[in-house]
Order: C-alpha cells, then structure tokens, then sequence
C-alpha cells in the first residue's frame, strides 16, 4: 500500500513514500549466488535475471541460482582436456595434460607445477573414497601424492603407466622399468611395460604387460604370456581376476586361465558386477560376462568402442562408448542433453553419492549430472573472459554481455569474445530491426542480426549508455556528452545537459528522451529540453540510473540519496529508510513479470509494480481492450457483407 | 590389438633412414601409443652404424600424407639408443588432439648422430669486413664500426619445433616454461602470464604444436637455445655473425633491401605501424611456417632474419659495446644480466626488424614470440 506525506523543499514539491512492510522484496548478494555486489541486471524474459558482480555473472531465475560463471582471472578450470577421472565422498578429481582440477566439496581447485606436480602431464590416476593418500597422480615426470601443503614426489619419478592402491600400499609402474611389490627377497620384477596394476583383496598385487604377473609381497610370479597383452584388470565378488586382453577377455581362478568365449575385440574396460562383470570391448560392444559364460548387453552397437564405466548405487551403469554417454540398466539408453552435446567427445566416467561425472578428452571439460534435469557443464571455455560487466542484453537466444575485454556473446555453453567491436565495450542496445548497438570506448558499434559484421561509427568519447528512440534515431551518452544519431546526421545535445557527464538513458511510452547525468535529469520531448535538479525535488543531482516503468512514471537511481519515481510533477522518495539495501542505486529495471528491481551496490531488491499508481493518461483495462478488439472485428465483418449486398 | 600402421621403408632423406616394419598400436580404450621397431636391418646400409643410433619418431595424423603431429611426450627407446629391438611408448593425450588417433600413421628415424630434420640447412658466410651497428638508430646501436669475421656457418631458418622435438625426445630436456609451470604470452594487446604454457603449448592449455612443427620453436629461455645448439654441435651465433648474415656488407636496412623498406609484407612475418596486434596482413597471425618469405633473404640466403621470432644469440648484452668492442671475431660483454636477442618477431614494429637493432633480455625470459637459430664455425 502507498501512502504519500508531501513536503515542500526547496520551494519545489517532493514526497517521501510511506512503506507497508512487505512491498519490498529484499534478494540479497548471497540468495542471488553473487560472491560480491551486484553491478548490473537484465531481466531473462522469463522472469527471472541475469545479474553480472564485478568478476562474475549469475542467472536467477526467480527461485534459483541456475548457472554461475566467474571471470577468467578468478576461474580454477586451466585446461578442459579430462583424461582421467576419480570421484568419491562429494569430490570428483580429474586429470588433465595441464595439471589436476578438483571440484566438489570446498572451493574449486587446480593443482599444476607450481603446486608441486613433477610434471602437468596426467597420465594414470588414483582417487577416491577408502584412499588414505587421498589422490596419487601419476605423471609424465613420476609419481606425486597430495599432502597438506601441495604434490610431493614419490618413487617412481619417470612416466607412470598405471597404479593400484591398497589401504596405505601404494605401487606404481613406470614406463619400461620394472615394479617394486614389496620388501621381499625380489621386490623388483614383473613386467617392463607394464599396462594394467591392481590388488585383489587377498593382497596380491596383478600387474599386465605382455604377460600377467603376480606378486604376493616377497617376490614376482609370471603367470602366463597373454596374447594381445594386459589391457585391463578386475577382481569379482568371487575372488576371480578378470584380465582384458587385446584380444579378448580371459579369467584367471583356481590358478587356471581361461579364455572366455564372446568379446571379439579388446576388453578395454572391466567393471566387476556380483559375480560376474561387465566387459566394454574396443569395437565389439559391451558384454556381461560371469565364469560361465558371456552375453551381450543390449542397447550399445555390437561395434562400439567403450571407453569407461561407472556403476551406481542402485546398480545402474553408465557407459561411455564413442564418445557418448548411455545409461544402462537391463538395456542400454543414450543419455542426452544439450551440456553433453557441448562437452563434445566423452571419455572417463565415474559415479559418486548420487552424481555421474564424465569427462572430454577432446577439452570439453567435465559434465556434473545429478539427475536428467540438472545437467552442468565444466569447461575452461566458459569462463568470462573480464571481470567488469558494464551492460547485458538478452536477445533471442544469445546474452550478449559488454566487458572491459570488449563484446562477449554467451550461447550455450561458451562465452565468445567478439573480435570486431573494439575494447572496452560499456553500453547494449538493440534496434527495432533487431541489429544490436554497442557502445565502447571508441565510439559505437553495430552488430547485424547474425552477429557477424560491425559498422563503426567513431565518437569523441566512450559511449556509457545508448538507447534506440521510437523513431528509430540512436542516442548515445557517455562522460562527454550527448549525440542523437538521426536520418539526417548527427546533433549534439550536450549545451542543453544539466551535466555532460551522462550515465544512463531511457526513453519513456510518450517517446520522450530521459538523460540521467552526473548533475541532475533531463527530458527531451522531441520539441524541447527540460531539466530537474534538486531544487526540483530531486534526492540528488548525482543520477546513475533512469527507468521508464510500464505504468507511466519515471526512476530515477541515484549515487546516495536512494531512488524516486517521477510522475510529471512530484518525485516520490525511495530510500534505505524505506528498506532499499543501499541508497547507492547502480540500475533500475522490469523484469518483465510484474516487478521493478533496484540494482543496489548491497544487494537487490524488488517491488510489485502492481502496487504502483498507475500514471498512465487513459489506463486501459484488459477487458475493455479484449472487448473493443472484439467489436471492431463484427463491425469489419458486417461491413464487408454490406458492401457484398451493394 | 589393432595395428594402426605398418610402415614400409621409404622416403629416404639425406642423413636419416626410415625404419621399416614399425609396429603401432593403441592401447584400447587409453591415450597410450605403443610402436615396436625392429633394427638395424640388413636394408640399413649405407648408414655406417656402430653398435648405436640416434632414433626420432613422427606421427601422421592422415595416414602418411603428411608428419605434422608433436610426438614430444614418448619414452623407451628414442633418441640415443643402443643397438637391438626397440619400444616407445607415446602418450598422446599430452601431445594431440583425440580425433587425430583414427588414422594415426607412425614413422620412425634412424641416423648416425642427432637427428636433424632434412632441410634445415646450414649456410657458409665469408670470411671478412663488415659495418655492423648504426648511427641513425638507438643509442646503442652505435657507433656504427668495422668488424673483421673469420668465415663461419649459420642456420638458414630459424631452429623449428620439428628439431628441437627431436632434441627433447633424445635429452628429455624439461624447459624452464615447463618446471615452473608457466610462461608469457603476448595475446590480445597484452603480455600475459599464463599458467602451462611452454614451447610445446605456446600459448598455453589448449594450444598444441600440431601443423606447426615447421614454425619455429619458442617459449625457449637462453640455456635451452644454447643446449640445442651444443646437442645439434653447433653453438649459438654471436651478435657480430649474426648481423652480418642478416646484413651482408652494404649497410643495408633491411636483410632484403636498402633504408626505406619500410613495408614488409611479403618479405616478413611482423606486426605493423600500430604494433602488436596479432596482424594477419602477412598471412600469418602468429609463428609462420620458416622461411615462408623468400624475399626476405639476406645476402646470404638466410630467412627469417627480420620477423617470425626474436632469436637469441650468444653476447651479453652491453649497450655501450659497440663503443670499445673488440675489431676482430668479437662476443659481447664478458659478463652481463641480459644477452642479446635480435630479428624481431611476428608482433614487433617494423622498426625492429632493422638488422642493427638490438633487442635483449635476462636468460631466463621466454615467450611465444621468441626463439633462436644455430651457427657454427667453418671446418
């Protein structure tokens, strides 16, 4: 409810706004997922926002934090390419030839050189829920543990080609040397090349080359030559070692080896289910094998390549085989979503409390799925390429964003610098043919409606604000003045600016040019100019901000004094008294259902505009629209008749 | 397992023999490459082996068409090996694109001492007078003197990624890019320091070396030029033999031409009048393939000695030298924090591909516009 006292200032009229609790709608930095203040905001069109902070952009969608982006400065992601992946106890680890990323529980993280790792290359991986090391990475340069202070170096320090891990046993092979398995007699052996590590839960520790070999702690046992090599390892609840050969799947139990019949191609991938496991072949599909006998999984090609495999809490499987994700329980199912079809082709894939998380080899970063609908995407690609946002616009499909690193278009999943508008870009607008004006530091640009080509229209000075009138014609403001770009050239209206230096814009249902500038508001009513200062009833004379609202009046924000709205002849007072977060007002905007939002430098908050008189000369209701649209169309049609009869 | 490629002998180059019945292949469902090779053969005459070898492996990424794949993270047996059967194994996740694994062809390189790849000549300079330095430049591209060389050789082209791969698979030498775990990069008007760049990632993650083993190698600090050259047994050329194949003994300008020559499309691979932006106007936006401007050559016939990278050179550097320099066969400074770079590269003003003028850094900078080339003395 609005209740107005008035006062006098100043010999001019002014009004504070009494509040009823409750009008305003506080959503505060926190709530809306921004880390600092808010500096800028669009409505998305479906209700909700897009809000930019200084170093990072959130979409709210009204009841939600639905994506956030941090700038590039400050993002952790270094490199996109997921090679290995480990996930457990809400933390998902992953391997990169840049280095190791971390994301889960706690802040976002990249461990590389300067943390420690012998080399950035990532070549095997071991992570996980029940690993007291925590994670062990294997590189290009040997291998490294994670302590509390960074990586440390452990033994072996050339390239690392696998590791197994039991309890605090740790062993790790290295190209073309030979493996330690324990402190026996002969510790070292095993095979030189050694493809595939792991210990059954007896404690004896399996390692693939060209041969299977086994070590019982004291010293090593060539178990038998495997034509086509050790690919893959896995133990069955049975205590039966599964081997994955380059040329099929074979079992080892009762300390006889077996060559199972059905996989035809390499069993790249194991997965031990019960008592039996799933074997994901190089080019023969995927395959359930138990010591009896193999059968082939429906759903995935009888060609298919499988790259990885993770099993659920509920004993689902997830798949990745050329390059897709399939989620399979009695069948395999392709699991599709556009942030999948972003992240390209997908390799590694692991599950943990309820999340499957899989990796790009291809730098498609690292999908987080949660569930069907909740689908996100990891990737370097995404980050904002500067930390000042000074304008967003959604348009069409694309939120076009003006950066101090220039013009960013974001679609999808990625945000695309756009080389052809110069640096700094400040200020968005779109015309009535859709083509959208950017404002830089140079001039103004125009953007066609397929965002490919630019035409440059240099300016003294930087454009801070542009606005687009009901005649088509372009004003752009900034710290030097005002330009209206017409048919007929340019005019510089800049003598008629209670101040030159103009911050925002906002052109009202009448048609009318309203300036906000650093020493009061102006108003261009297409005849002439008017300006309103303090002693008009202004809060202050600094005014950051200017809104045409849906219901006739006029917003101003100001750097200070809180806000107002303007209805031809009083400016209602709106103010941290009032429950405004700050009197520092940045932006005022609609949202386009129903609300107005004040951008404030702590925070936003929102008002009904339902709640606002109504200032408009003649409010028409809906119905009577409806009703007289309804009218004319039976007049139209009788008189169409008549003229028939005629 | 499937093998990928089975190569016969062919293409013999000058210097390098191709092995045949390479074996390659891909451990299923892994980054991992695994080649076999069986050597030496009786084929492998007229190569006068000893009971070792220098071993190099290139990939193909078209099956054989052409070998523009980084090979740079392998092990086994490669680079100086001994006499016998031989096993690499490549980890490609670091090298390659995935997608350049389905019709992955492998070649593998024997020759009698380090590998350099065919090409990469070198280039005899006389014995004799020139005018190194000038009074119409810099302060310390003064004063303009006469210097006396004894006759030595250099490099045509700039040291290429493709060499200085085959230095790396044979030392394992790790860059200072690399053990520090970053290094700057010249990008969008600005100097950047970003976190895994190196000479086989120039401009950082996301970056590879694939259809540019034919640029030249950069990210490389002082010590890492000098080490290729010793390994390749060469050496870096001083300031003086530097200048004077870039030079010739006309005073001229520009290595192509006389003062005025302001305009060096078509001859060099720089940046313009504006400077520094990644200016296509050569046909390249960054490294260009060596020796792409053929009317760039100096009166010697070297390439690329203004533009494409910056290249060390083996003097410290002093800006009054050139004032008290030795006359004959001079090094630079006896001691000092920077050495000398010289040529300019792909974003540097046309002023800077002047042959005297003198660019110079601490040993230790690297970035993705700088790189060396190799001289040596006559024998």
């Amino acid at each position: 409810m609005w209740v107005t006292a008035k006062a006098v200032i100043g010999g001019a009229d002014t009004s504070d706004l009494d509040w009823v609790a409750g009008d305003l709608t506080l959503l505060s930095s926190k709530a809306a997922g921004l880390k600092g203040p808010p500096i800028k905001a669009r409505a998305d069109g479906a209700g909700g926002l897009w809000i930019a902070g200084r170093g990072e952009l959130v979409h709210w969608t009204g009841s939600g934090i639905a994506e956030h982006h941090l700038a590039a400065q400050t993002a952790w992601m270094v490199d996109g390419r997921v090679t290995h992946l480990a996930a457990g106890q809400g933390v998902v680890w992953f391997g990169t030839p840049s280095g190791i990323g971390r994301l889960g529980v706690g802040a976002p993280a990249w461990f590389g050189p300067a943390s420690g790792l012998p080399d950035p290359r990532i070549t095997a991986f071991a992570a996980g829920a029940g690993m007291s090391a925590g994670v062990l990475a294997g590189t290009w340069r040997g291998l490294s543990r994670l302590g509390p202070s960074g990586f440390v170096p452990m033994f072996p320090t050339a390239p690392v080609t696998s590791i197994a891990v039991r309890g605090d046993r740790v062993v790790a092979a290295a190209a073309g040397q030979l493996s330690t398995c324990g402190s026996g007699a002969s510790p070292v052996g095993g095979p030189r090349w050694t493809t595939a590590l792991r210990f059954s839960t007896d404690g004896i520790l399996w390692a693939g080359g060209d041969s299977l070999w086994s070590c019982d702690g004291s010293r090593w046992r060539r178990v038998a030559a495997i034509p086509g090599g050790v690919v893959a390892l896995a133990e069955d609840s049975g205590g039966r070692m599964w081997i994955g050969s380059g040329k099929g799947l074979l079992l080892f139990a009762d300390d006889r080896l077996r060559t199972m019949t059905g996989p035809g191609a390499a069993a790249a991938a194991l997965q031990p289910q019960g008592s039996g496991v799933l074997v994901g072949t190089w080019g023969d599909g995927l395959w359930h094998c138990t010591h009896q006998t193999c059968q082939r999984h429906p759903g995935i090609s009888q060609e298919a390549h499988v790259a990885a495999m993770a099993v659920g809490t509920a004993g689902e499987v997830w798949v990745t085989a050329d390059g897709a994700l399939y989620h399979c329980g009695a069948v395999c199912k392709p699991f599709v979503h556009p942030e999948l079809a972003a992240a390209g082709s997908l390799g590694p894939v692991a599950f943990d409390d309820g999340v499957v998380w899989v990796g790009s080899p291809g730098g498609g970063g690292i999908v987080r799925i949660e569930n069907p609908r909740q689908v996100d995407l990891y990737t370097p690609d995404r980050r904002l390429p500067d930390t000042d946002i000074h304008a967003l616009l959604p348009l069409r499909d694309t939120l076009w964003l003006a950066t101090d690193a220039g013009l960013v278009r974001y679609a999808g999943s990625r945000f695309v610098p756009q080389a052809s508008v110069a640096s700094p870009a400040l200020s968005l607008a779109v015309d009535s043919q859709g083509r959208l004006w950017v404002g830089t530091g140079r001039g103004l640009s125009r953007i066609s409606a397929n965002g490919q080509q630019a035409h440059i229209l240099p300016m003294a000075g930087a454009v801070r604000t542009v606005a687009v009138d009901r005649a088509g014609h372009i004003w752009a403001g900034g710290p030097d003045g005002l330009v209206e770009i017409g048919d007929s050239g340019r005019i510089d209206h800049t003598p008629q600016l209670p101040n030159a230096s103009v911050r925002d814009l906002a052109v009202d249902a009448h048609g009318s040019i309203w300036v906000a500038t650093s020493g009061g508001l102006a108003r261009w009513n297409q005849d002439a100019w008017r300006s309103y200062t303090r002693q008009d009833g202004l809060p202050s004379d600094v005014v950051w901000a200017v809104h045409a609202d849906s219901r006739g009046g006029i917003w101003i924000g100001t750097y200070g004094a809180g806000a107002a709205r303007f209805d031809g002849e009083t400016f209602r007072r709106l103010n941290s008294s009032h429950g405004l977060p700050s009197n520092v007002v940045r932006q005022i905007l609609d949202d386009g259902a129903g609300n107005i939002w004040f951008v404030t430098d702590l925070g936003l908050a929102s008002l009904r505009l339902d709640l606002l008189p109504d200032l408009r000369p003649w409010p028409i209701p809906g119905w009577l629209l409806l009703g007289t649209g309804a009218l004319l169309f039976v007049l139209a049609l009788l008189l169409r008749r008549t003229r028939r009869g005629s | 397992m499937p093998a990928l490629a089975a190569l016969c002998l062919a293409v013999p180059a000058v210097g390098t023999t191709e092995l045949s019945k390479v074996a390659v292949v891909r451990l299923p469902g892994t980054l991992w490459v695994d080649i076999s090779y069986p050597w030496p053969a009786a084929s492998l005459s007229p190569l006068a082996l000893g009971d070792s070898a220098w071993i190099a492996v290139e990939a193909s990424g078209d099956g054989g068409d052409s070998y523009d794949l980084p090979v740079i993270t392998v092990v086994g047996d490669v680079g100086h090996v001994a006499i016998g059967k031989g096993r690499i194994l490549w980890y490609t996740g670091a090298d390659i694109p995935v997608d350049r694994l389905d019709d992955l062809a492998i070649r593998v390189l024997l020759s009698h001492g380090p590998s350099i790849p065919d090409g990469l000549e070198m280039i005899p300079v006389p014995a004799g007078d020139f005018h190194m330095g000038t009074d119409q430049g810099d302060r310390q591209e003064g004063p303009m003197h006469v210097i006396t060389l004894d006759a030595y050789w250099i490099d045509r082209y700039e040291t290429t990624n493709r060499a200085f791969q085959r230095f790396v698979q044979d030392t394992g030498l790790e860059t200072l890019a690399e053990r520090e775990g970053r290094s700057v990069i010249y990008r969008d008007g600005g100097y950047l320091t970003i976190e895994g760049a190196s000479w086989w990632r120039p401009s950082g993650p996301g970056s590879d070396l694939t259809g540019r083993l034919d640029h030249p190698v950069v990210q490389i600090a002082w010590d890492e030029a000098d080490a290729y050259c010793r390994w390749a047994g060469k050496r870096l050329p001083t300031e003086a033999e530097w200048e004077r194949a870039a030079r010739g003994t006309d005073r001229r300008t520009y290595p192509w031409g006389a003062a005025g020559s302001h305009t060096p499309v078509a001859r060099a691979n720089a940046g313009t009048e504006n400077c520094c932006h990644e200016s296509a106007h050569d046909g390249y936006l960054n490294t260009a393939p060596v020796g792409s401007f053929p009317q760039g050559a100096s009166p010697v016939g070297a390439l690329d000695m203004a533009g494409n990278a910056w290249e060390w050179t083996r003097d410290h550097f002093d800006p009054s030298f050139y004032a008290d320099s030795p006359r004959k066969n001079p090094i630079g400074a006896a001691s000092g924090d920077e050495r000398v770079l010289r040529g300019g590269s792909w974003i540097s003003y046309p002023f800077m591909l002047r042959t005297t003028y003198r660019g110079h850094h601490t040993p230790d900078t690297r970035h993705n516009y700088s790189g060396f080339r190799c001289a040596r003395d006559e024998r």
